[in-house]
């Protein structure tokens, strides 16, 4: 039997008012750590889900747009005469001149109206350049037809739209929907695609293109492509998905370090919390660890004992901290459904993050129990036994 | 000799003070003897049972129990030998709170590794007469019934030597007696027991007495 294990659990369930207030403390400090992590974790792994999904691989767009293409302004600078240039560039596979044109119609979230983007492309290469695509409901488009548009699983979903349902464009026009696309977890998911040349009609602007979509060939593979377009044009700008991602991997790492030093500060506090518990304790208790030493027992029986109780108050805590934790990243997880919509990111509950949180929480109380401790080593015995 | 001393000192300062709580003492005491330690309060009678009971080091004397100096021991040996060859009884009792009278009876063994602890602890708490009481926590118990938990407390181990530090000091005179008896009954087993008292009738029931005045030992 670990004698010094029940002694401490003993004690804690004495105090209970306070071992619960120092509970929730704790708890509070690690839902809050590992809540963070599992949002970060989640949108890290969304990143990198990114990578390793189908869909074209290179972008090229005019120079001096927003990092991001999806957000670009300034819709359609480039020469669609272009095109047949950017496919001759050794290594690359397909090319898709994309027009984007965007649609607020249908579903809402906390900021207002949902946006849908409708990308504007050739039917031609589209399963070719997304393997894992499929149609759910309807029918792709094709290049002949007039103003139609097919949904990304979650832009159907986001927007409540269907088969037969009409989706309204900013400037007001209205585009058929023809078909849905399932729902694979992949970034088309998120976009609306219309045939080229009738967005282009839509908005009088044929031959303009707003980027380019490049997908490079397997032996080639995307950086040498990348190298290769950026020579042939200087003017454009040249980013492979990976590059995209990386940039919002570092956008998310600074968003990470700012968790990182806000769950320390928690967790710091934590440890203040239970150490402040451990100290009462154990200053009402200094009679009764004089009287395990004077009976025979060692001081690292009576360093366990402190220590086991403080860990043991510090784990119930980071258990239901766990719990807490996981609570919290689903909640954000509903606010940003509501406020933006669905995103293809969402708090990642691993339990390797279970494993931090506890692992946490045990060091949490070996810390806050170190102090308690040497305070009752110092004392002498004899002492103690006088001690009132 | 059990115990024997040799010119133990002790001093404490206080600020600007310095009181010799032992100032000398050389005793010896045989196994087996039953000895009255009496003397004003202050003597240092507490000091000296700190002593004998390997609580607390001399600040120089030498300390030899049975026939081991262990006046500079490390700590930790020091509780081993607590554990192994004293049993201790308080006039406050020092029982453990939320623990039953069985399981603070059973801590002593845990501590020497023992095993069948509880067994062994049942049949002292039968001795001292709390066959009925083993699952009660002290705090639900009367002070006889608690110091007769220390003493099953101060035997399981088999300690040569019982160092009783004013155990009759809390209790009325009817459950004093029966503490008495208790310890009078385990001297009679071979024991060497060793009472701080301030009662004369007690005194009068030990064998000998040692009488402490300013830290000395006087007679
Ligand atoms: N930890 C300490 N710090 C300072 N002085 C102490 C300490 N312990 C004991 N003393 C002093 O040493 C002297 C002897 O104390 P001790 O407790 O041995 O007396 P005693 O004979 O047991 O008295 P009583 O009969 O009242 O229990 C006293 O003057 C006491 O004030
Ligand atoms: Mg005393």
């Amino acid at each position: 039997m670990k004698s010094h294990i029940k002694l401490g659990t003993r004690n804690l369930t004495r105090r209970r008012g306070r071992s619960m207030l120092t509970i929730m403390g704790v708890a509070l400090a690690i839902g809050f750590t590992v809540g963070l992590l599992s949002i970060s974790e989640g949108f890290m792994s969304a990143l990198d889900g990114m990578l390793t999904g189908s869909g074209p691989d290179l972008f090229v767009r005019p120079k001096g747009g927003s990092k991001m293409p999806f957000g670009m302004q300034g819709n359609a600078m480039l020469d669609a005469d272009l095109l047949p240039i950017v496919r001759g560039i050794p290594g690359v596979e397909f090319v898709e001149p994309i027009y984007q044109a965007f649609s607020v119609d249908g579903g809402s979230t906390g900021f207002g109206p949902m946006m849908t983007m409708v990308s504007g492309m050739p039917a031609d290469d589209f399963f070719k350049i997304r393997p894992t695509a499929s149609i759910a409901r309807g029918r792709f488009f094709s290049n002949d037809d007039g103003a139609v548009v097919v949904l990304g699983g979650v832009v159907a979903e986001n927007t409540g739209k269907d088969v037969g349902d009409k989706l309204e464009l900013i400037s007001g026009r209205k585009l058929e929907v023809i078909g849905i696309m399932e729902k694979t977890d992949e970034p088309f998911d998120y976009f609306a695609y219309s045939p080229i040349a009738s967005l282009q009609k839509i908005f009088r602007d044929s031959g303009r293109v707003s980027y380019f979509l490049v997908k490079a060939s397997a032996e080639a593979g995307p950086e040498s492509v990348s190298e290769k377009l950026s020579k042939a044009f200087p003017h454009l700008d040249v980013q492979t998905v990976r590059e995209l991602i990386a940039e919002a991997k570092k956008m998310l790492s600074m968003a990470r370090a700012v968790h990182f030093g806000v769950s320390c500060f928690a967790l710091v506090i934590g440890v203040l919390f239970v150490a402040c518990t451990m100290v009462m304790s154990v200053s009402e208790r200094i009679r009764e660890f004089a009287t395990l030493r004077v009976i025979g027992a060692s001081k690292g029986f009576v360093i366990r004992m402190i220590l086991a109780e403080s860990i043991i108050l510090s784990v119930v805590g980071g258990a239901l901290g766990c719990c807490i934790g996981v609570a919290l990243s689903k909640l954000i997880d509903l606010l940003i459904g509501y406020f933006v919509g669905e995103t293809f990111m969402s708090a990642l509950v691993s339990p390797r993050i279970f494993a931090v949180g506890i692992l946490i929480s045990v060091l949490i109380g070996a810390f806050a129990g170190l102090l308690p401790a040497a305070m009752i080593m110092r004392r002498n015995i004899a002492d103690s036994l006088r001690y009132e | 000799m059990l115990i024997t001393t040799e010119n133990l000192v002790k001093k404490y300062t206080m600020g600007e003070s310095e009181i010799r709580a032992l100032d000398g003492v050389s005793v010896s005491i045989a196994e087996g003897e039953m000895t009255a330690v009496v003397g004003a309060s202050g003597s240092g009678k507490s000091t000296l049972m700190n002593m004998l009971g390997c609580l607390d080091r001399p600040d120089s004397g030498e300390y030899f129990l049975n026939g081991e100096n262990v006046s500079r021991l490390p700590k930790d040996r020091l509780a081993g030998i607590r554990n192994r060859y004293i049993g201790f009884i308080f006039q406050s009792f020092n029982l453990l709170p939320r623990m039953s009278a069985l399981e603070n009876v059973e801590l002593p063994m845990q501590y020497a590794g023992k095993k069948d602890a509880r067994g062994v602890a049942e049949r002292a708490l039968e001795i001292v007469g709390l066959a009925g009481r083993m699952r009660h926590e002290p705090g639900k118990m009367s002070g006889g019934e608690r110091q007769r938990v220390a003493v099953a407390r101060a035997l399981v181990n088999d300690p040569a030597l019982i160092l009783a530090d004013e155990p009759t000091g809390n209790l009325d005179s009817k459950t004093g007696e029966e503490i008495m008896s208790l310890l009078e009954s385990l001297n009679a087993q071979g024991r060497t027991i060793v009472i701080v008292t301030h009662d004369a009738d007690i005194a009068a029931r030990c064998g000998r007495s040692i009488r402490m005045k300013d830290g000395r030992v006087v007679s």
